[in-house]
C-alpha cells in the first residue's frame, strides 16, 4: 500500500517522498542550516574566550559539575504522520534537566538527563470530523561531552530511552497507547559563566531515531515506523558545584 | 592507589557503554490506534408529489392535497405543482388530490425507509386532476350530443381525443332540458388507487379511461357514446377487446357491462348505456409486473469529495404508453451523488433505483403484446447508501454509515 510518488503534479503538496528532488534539496538546505548553527557557535565561543580559571572550563577533578536546565524548540520528522495520514505536526517546545558529572584527570563530562516534549495536531475535516493526536515524549538520556576549554563550547554525543505515549482522540473514542524505544543525539553547545555559580549558554543537538507505531485498520495492524530524526535548540541555564 | 583509580575510571566507562547497550536494545511498540470511523451525518428522505392536469399543457396553480400517513393525517394546500414531504415515517401514505372544479385522484405509497440511518431516501407519486366539463343543455324531447374533451396528450390510447355521448330524442323522460356534464378521466398506472380510477380491479382487464357522466340519470332509451379507441394493430392481433364497465360514485364497480364495438381498424369504440353515471373503459389486457433495481456505485478519490452525476432512463413500452396515457414514456433518474470529503477517508456512494418490469398480455389467451424491463419507478425514486473508508497507507476499513 506504498503511495505512489509522482515527480510531477502529486495532488498533496505535504506528501513529500523520498527520493523526490524536493525532499532531497529540503535535506540538503537543513543540514547546512544546522552546520552553519554548530560552526557559528564555535565562533562565538571564541570571542568569549577567557581564562582556564573559570568552573564552567574545568574543574581539573572528578565529580559533579553541573545541573542545568535546557529549554528550546524540537522539530522531530515525524514524517509518517505529515506524509501519510494527514496530522500536520510541526515543531514544538521541550525541555530537558541534566546532571553533569566530570571525568577524573579528563575535559569530558558525562550527564544524566532527563527531558519532556509534546506535540498536538489535529484533523479538522468537512461532516463535523475532528481528530487529534497528541505525541508525548519523555526521554531519560545519557550523554558524553568533551569540552573546549578556551572557547567555552563543548561537543558531544549520546543515546537515551524515549517513553511515548500517543493520545489520541477521535470523535468516538479516546485513546493513549505507549511504547518507548531508543534515540541518539549530537550535541554542540557554548555555556558562557555569568557568576560563579552560574552559567547560561545555548545547546543544539541532533536527534537520530525512530519507534514503531502500530496502527490497528479492522482487524489489520500495521507496524509503521515514526522517524523522530530532527533537530533541537535550547537556551541553557546551569547551576556550577 | 592509582590501580584502584584507573579501576574506578574504567569500571564507570564500561557502566556507560552497558548503559548504552541497554538503552540501543531496549524498545517496545507504540500500541495500536485504532482509527474511529468517520461519523456520517443522517440521510435526507423526500416523498414528492406531483399533481398536474391530465390535460397536457394545462398549469394548475393551487390544489387541495389530503395526505393520510402513519403520523397522522395532513391537509396542505400548495400553490406548485410539487409538494414535498421530507419527515417521513414507514408505512402506507394514502394521497388524495382534488381542486373545486376538477375530478381528483387517490393514490397509495408505502413508504419504505432505508434501514441505514445514513442514506438518503427519495419518492415520487403522481397524482392527476381533471378538470370536469361545463354541463350542456339538453333538450328532454329533441335529445342532442354531448362533447367530453380529450385528455392526454391528444396523440393516442383510449380518451386522447374527444369523445361524443348522443341522446336520442326523449331519451330522458320528461319535459324541459337537463344540464348534463360529460368528462373523461385518466387512470393511474398502478394498483395503488384506492379511490380513484384503478388500473386493475376486473377480472376482465385494464381500466384506461372512464366517463363521467352527471346527473346520474336513467334513461328510458339507449344512449350512445362514440370515443377514440385508437387500438394498435399488435393490439387488434393480439385479440384485445374492450367493454364500458359500471360503477358507483366511489368507483366500486357494479358488475354491469356493455361491450364496446370496435370499428374504423380500432380507431373508434362505440358504446350503448341506460344510464349515466361513472363509466370506465376497461380493455381485455393485463400488465404484469415484477419489481428490481437499478445500482451503480461511485467512489471517490482518498480525501477527496465525491461529486459524480447519476442519470439512468428507460421507457414504457410504446404499447403501454399509449393505452395508460403516459404521454413522456421515458423514465429518468437523473441527479448527482455528492459527498464531502474528509480527510484520509475515501468516500463512496451506491445509488439504488427501484425499477419496474412488466408483460403486457392479453388476460384471456397470455398472448404477449409487449415486455419491457427496468423502468425506474419515478423520475425522483431512488434511494443512495454512503460510506467512507480509511485510506491511509497502512490498509483501510469500511466505516460503513454509522
Amino acid at each position: 500500500m506504498k503511495r505512489a510518488c509522482s515527480l510531477n503534479g502529486n495532488k498533496d503538496e505535504n506528501l513529500i517522498c523520498e527520493f523526490h528532488p524536493t525532499y532531497l534539496l529540503k535535506l540538503y538546505t537543513m543540514k547546512k542550516i544546522y552546520l552553519s548553527f554548530i560552526l557559528t557557535i564555535f565562533l562565538v565561543s571564541g570571542m568569549f574566550a577567557q581564562s582556564d580559571s573559570a568552573k564552567v572550563i574545568d574543574k581539573g577533578n572528578h565529580g559533579f559539575r553541573a545541573i542545568s536546565l535546557v529549554t528550546g524548540y524540537y522539530n522531530p520528522s515525524l514524517d509518517y504522520y505529515i506524509n501519510r495520514t494527514g496530522f500536520q505536526f510541526t515543531g514544538s517546545l521541550y525541555s530537558s534537566l541534566y546532571l553533569e558529572y566530570w571525568m577524573q584527570n579528563l575535559p569530558v563530562t558525562m550527564r544524566l538527563g532527563g527531558g519532556y516534549y509534546s506535540t498536538n495536531a489535529k484533523i479538522e475535516g468537512d461532516l463535523n470530523w475532528t481528530e487529534e493526536l497528541t505525541l508525548n515524549y519523555i526521554s531519560v538520556n545519557l550523554d558524553v561531552l568533551w569540552r573546549f576549554k578556551s572557547i567555552y563550547s563543548y561537543l558531544g554525543a549520546g543515546a537515551g530511552i524515549n517513553f511515548i505515549t500517543a493520545n489520541y482522540k477521535g470523535p468516538q473514542t479516546n485513546q493513549e497507547p505507549n511504547g518507548y524505544s531508543p534515540q541518539f543525539q549530537g550535541i554542540a553547545g557554548f555555556e558562557y559563566p555569568v557568576s560563579t555559580n552560574f552559567s547560561i549558554g545555548v545547546e543544539f543537538q541532533y536527534i537520530i531515531g525512530s519507534y514503531t507505531q502500530e496502527i490497528k485498520s479492522g482487524t489489520i495492524i500495521s507496524e509503521e515506523t515514526i522517524d523522530i530524526n530532527g533537530p533541537k535548540i535550547g537556551l541553557k541555564l546551569s547551576y556550577l558545584f | 592507589m592509582k590501580t584502584f583509580q584507573e579501576f574506578k575510571k574504567t569500571l564507570i566507562s564500561m557502566m556507560g557503554l552497558v548503559l548504552i547497550l541497554f538503552l540501543v536494545q531496549c524498545s517496545k511498540n507504540v500500541g495500536p490506534i485504532d482509527r474511529d470511523d468517520l461519523v456520517l451525518p443522517d440521510g435526507e428522505h423526500a416523498l414528492i408529489i406531483k399533481t398536474s392536469s391530465s390535460k397536457i399543457g394545462e398549469s394548475i396553480s393551487s390544489y387541495q392535497l389530503k395526505i393520510q400517513s402513519p403520523s397522522g393525517t395532513q391537509n396542505v394546500s400548495p400553490t406548485s405543482g410539487s409538494y414535498t414531504i421530507t419527515e417521513l415515517t414507514n408505512g402506507l401514505y394514502t394521497i388524495t388530490s382534488s381542486k373545486d372544479g376538477y375530478i381528483g385522484q387517490s393514490v397509495q405509497f408505502n413508504v419504505i425507509l432505508p434501514g441505514d440511518r445514513t442514506s438518503d431516501y427519495s419518492a415520487q407519486v403522481e397524482l392527476l386532476l381533471t378538470k370536469s366539463t361545463p354541463p350542456v343543455v339538453v333538450n328532454n324531447l329533441t335529445g342532442g350530443q354531448v362533447v367530453a374533451p380529450p385528455i392526454g396528450n391528444g396523440t393516442n390510447g383510449t380518451g386522447s381525443n374527444s369523445a361524443t355521448m348522443t341522446i336520442p330524442a326523449g331519451a330522458i323522460t320528461g319535459t324541459g332540458t337537463t344540464s348534463i356534464s360529460f368528462t373523461q378521466i385518466p387512470p393511474v398506472a398502478g394498483n395503488n388507487n384506492p379511490a380513484g380510477l384503478k388500473s386493475v380491479d376486473t377480472d376482465f382487464g385494464t381500466k384506461t379511461s372512464a366517463f363521467v357522466i352527471t346527473p346520474v340519470t336513467t334513461f328510458s332509451t339507449p344512449v350512445s357514446i362514440e370515443f377514440s379507441l385508437n387500438f394498435s394493430q399488435a393490439m387488434l392481433s393480439k385479440g384485445i377487446t374492450a367493454r364500458l364497465y359500471e360503477y358507483n360514485e366511489n368507483w366500486v364497480t357494479t358488475g354491469q357491462f356493455v361491450n364496446v364495438v370496435i370499428s374504423n381498424g380500432g380507431l373508434t369504440g362505440t358504446v350503448q348505456i341506460s344510464r349515466s353515471g361513472y363509466w370506465a373503459v376497461v380493455e381485455s389486457w393485463e400488465a404484469v409486473f415484477t419489481t428490481g433495481t437499478y445500482s451503480q456505485s461511485f467512489t471517490s478519490g482518498c480525501s477527496e469529495a465525491l461529486n459524480a452525476p447519476f442519470s439512468y432512463a428507460k421507457g414504457y413500452g410504446p404499447e403501454y404508453s399509449a393505452r395508460m396515457q403516459i404521454a413522456a414514456s421515458t423514465v429518468t433518474v437523473s441527479t448527482v451523488i455528492q459527498a464531502p470529503a474528509a480527510l484520509w477517508f475515501t468516500r463512496s456512494a451506491t445509488i439504488n433505483v427501484p425499477t419496474r418490469n412488466y408483460v403486457m398480455r392479453n388476460k384471456a389467451n397470455l398472448a404477449v403484446i409487449e415486455t419491457v424491463n427496468g423502468i425506474p419507478q419515478s423520475a425522483l425514486s431512488y434511494s443512495i447508501a454512503y460510506s467512507a473508508s480509511d485510506c491511509h497507507d497502512s490498509g483501510g476499513h469500511d466505516s460503513g454509515g454509522n
